[in-house]
């Protein structure tokens, strides 16, 4: 369960070498966070914690703001990871083929669907709604190849990469979330201060905008589910 | 209104240049490839999922702006 646990030579034998009857190979030493079984993929890792308190400070923003849809479903969630933590919840281990085509499909049609909806209607709300329902059913599995050891190795240029992505969000979340005190301090204070919210929300109200967030927004979806599976 | 923007495509073109870079001289892997390895981990999975969600909920259907304020 902790990242400080040695880590021995593993025997390992993939799909591939048990059907070609190859025999069984040993695992160079992994980085400690390498995953090589299904207990493997609930461990805690520093990634683990750190997903954790950006869903925590997301979802603590949230309830400073009184969204409460917002951080009730994100608290519900960040309860859900905290329990799973904990070997108590039941996953299950999916195999997924072909589902590429079926997943953009969808992703078309919500597209469409919030291109002519209305913003905040309850025809959009549905969408949305229906969209991050099934893209967390269709994440929460394990996926087999995962204890077959098909993932990358999280090396060094691995952690590098997830070091620039971590900076250049942190930064610009430090930024919104400075913007968000100090306009909420003053009676002018959004416009003075303005957070990507500010600034998006009346670009948004314009069809091309919406249209153009919407396939940012539904490219990010298929492409994190596409990283789901993908070895 | 400016110096926001101005912010946030500093985060984004600074990232992007960083990655350009650091791919080019194998100091780091492409972002598919760490995304890939990333996702392995159910925790870290569905956090950035659930993530994704609520951007689109809060710019498309929620509660977007406080004009009263926020806190």
């Amino acid at each position: 369960m902790t990242s400080t646990e040695p880590h021995p030579r593993r025997v390992t034998r993939s799909a591939h070498d048990e059907a070609a009857g190859l025999p069984a190979r040993v695992a160079h030493a992994e980085p400690a966070h390498a995953l090589r079984s299904p207990a493997d993929a609930r461990r805690i890792t520093f990634g683990t914690i750190a997903w954790l308190v950006v869903l925590a400070a997301v979802t603590g923003v949230q309830l400073s703001r009184r969204a409460w849809p917002d951080s009730i479903t994100l608290a519900v969630v960040l309860g859900l990871l905290v329990v799973d933590l904990t070997g108590r919840l039941r996953h299950g281990s999916i195999t997924v083929a072909r589902t590429g085509p079926a997943i953009i499909g969808a992703a078309v049609l919500v597209g469409l669907i919030l291109f002519v909806a209305p913003r905040h209607g309850a025809v959009a709300g549905l969408a949305v709604v229906a969209s991050g329902a099934a893209a967390v059913a269709y994440s929460w599995p394990d996926r087999p190849g995962d204890a077959l050891g098909e993932r990358p190795i999280w090396d060094q240029p691995t952690s590098r990469t997830a070091f620039a992505w971590s900076a250049a969000w942190i930064a610009a979340c430090l930024w919104e979330l400075a913007m968000f005190i100090l306009g909420s301090k003053e009676t002018d204070g959004r416009n003075r201060y303005p957070a990507a919210s500010d600034i998006l929300d009346p670009v948004l109200n314009h069809p091309l905008e919406k249209a153009l967030f919407v396939v940012v927004w539904l490219a990010a979806g298929v492409g994190l589910l596409a990283r789901t599976d993908r070895r | 209104m400016i110096r926001s923007t101005v912010v946030f495509l500093m985060c984004g073109v600074a990232l992007w240049v960083l990655l350009r870079a650091g791919v080019r001289r194998e100091a780091m892997v492409t972002s598919a490839r760490m995304f890939e390895r990333a996702m392995a981990n159910r925790t870290v999975r569905i956090a950035m999922v659930v993530l994704w969600w609520w951007l689109g909920w809060h710019f498309l259907v929620g509660q977007t702006v406080d004009p009263s304020g926020g806190f």
